[in-house]
């Protein structure tokens, strides 16, 4: 009976531990947006982002609207833009597919700035659920024909790098995460 | 009640220092500049259907000024989740105005899904827009710019008309770059 409590107690530190580290990624994550003058967030959900996303949510300095679609945040983020604001719109690599038109006729043709902060998912040889991998396959070619410069980050320690991706008057910016961000802990 | 007299109306009323008009592609855009061209006015050249989301972002972040955003039905039926954004956080200097000619104007005046039966006012009033207000005549909506400011939703019905005005002669960069002025000099 002993033993047995011993080793839930165990296993609820090491869980805690381990969310623990998992926020600190999350906040590293947001500390460096900050940084970089990110003051304008519109999101679609992710799984991967979700605690980012939710950190945001909970930040004053940073104004954020979860959107219904990826297209429908590039146009809000171009707003933002036009009044001001310094943007950034978070997805899962699939939904760069719903806004590549409104990338181009609307967020390059403009020359209007913008970050994209994207969940990786669906590299070939990593991507457990097939349906992720036909996409997976496509996001940095599709990322180098509309001109936008990426960065694909997959360790916690080159969180702060999201710093130098962002250069205003630079159109569109791309920073890619993938799952290992969260899981190398 | 057509295009250009909604047009008109909105520019005569919400073109003061304290408003920025953002007009759809096409014949939303070409009519107003060919009405009034001002710096405060960003023409679309492309992405259609997403004119009440630039004027929603641009609303967010410039409370000072009233925000319009000149959108058809064509337009907002192919993003109907903004008004499921809209309901939940645009701000009281928001204003969509969404003219309503039951047709494609600027393709050449196909009908659209409101010639149907499909109503966008009630649309609007189910994703959660408490403020919506349908205008039917030019009567009607010039009482209510003198009367009131304009709701979160305005939806004007019009009969498809497409004035004889060119296409807006301004570059993308042109337009953007006067626009952030007007928007930074107050």
């Amino acid at each position: 009976m002993e033993e047995m409590k011993e080793e839930a107690g165990q296993r609820h530190r090491a869980e805690s531990i381990r969310i623990n580290r998992l926020g600190q990624i999350d906040s590293a994550i947001i500390r460096a947006l900050e940084a970089a003058g990110i003051n304008f967030i519109c999101s679609v959900t992710c799984a991967l982002l979700s605690g980012v996303i939710d950190g945001i949510s909970k930040r004053k300095s940073i104004t954020h609207v979860p959107v219904t679609r990826e297209e429908e945040g590039v146009g809000i983020c171009a707003g933002a833009f036009l009044g001001g604001a310094k943007p950034a719109l978070f997805m899962q690599n699939s939904g760069l597919g719903n806004s590549i038109n409104a990338l181009l006729s609307l967020t390059k043709l403009y020359h209007i700035d913008l970050l994209l902060v994207i969940g990786y998912r669906g590299r070939r040889g990593e991507e457990q659920i097939h349906a992720q991998i036909p996409m997976g396959t496509a996001t940095t070619k599709l990322l180098t024909i509309i001109g936008a410069k990426y960065k694909i980050i997959t360790r916690a320690r080159d969180i702060d790098s999201i710093k130098s991706a962002i250069k205003p008057g630079k159109g569109i910016r791309a920073v890619l995460l993938t799952p290992t961000v969260w899981e190398k802990v | 009640m057509r295009r250009i007299d909604v047009v008109r109306e909105i520019a005569a009323s919400y073109y003061g220092t304290k408003g920025l008009v953002v007009a759809n592609i096409g014949y939303s855009s070409r009519e107003l500049y060919a009405i009034s061209d001002r710096p405060n006015s960003f023409y679309m050249l492309g992405s259609m259907g997403l004119a009440s989301s630039i004027g929603l972002g641009l609303a967010l972040v410039s409370r000072d000024y009233q925000i319009v955003a000149l959108d058809g039905d064509g337009s907002v039926l192919m993003n109907l989740g903004t008004l499921a954004s809209i309901a939940n956080f645009a701000p009281d200097n928001y204003h969509l105005v969404i003219i309503d000619n039951h047709a494609h104007g600027s393709t050449g005046n196909q009908s659209s899904l409101t010639a149907m039966k499909t109503n966008l006012l009630k649309i609007a009033a189910g994703a959660g827009v408490r403020s919506t207000v349908r205008v039917k005549s030019r009567t009607q909506l010039t009482r209510l710019l003198r009367d009131q400011s304009l709701p979160t939703v305005l939806i004007a019905d019009c009969t498809p008309y497409n004035a004889d005005v060119a296409p807006v002669p301004l570059s993308p960069i042109q337009i953007k770059n006067r626009f952030m002025k007007s928007v930074q000099r107050e």
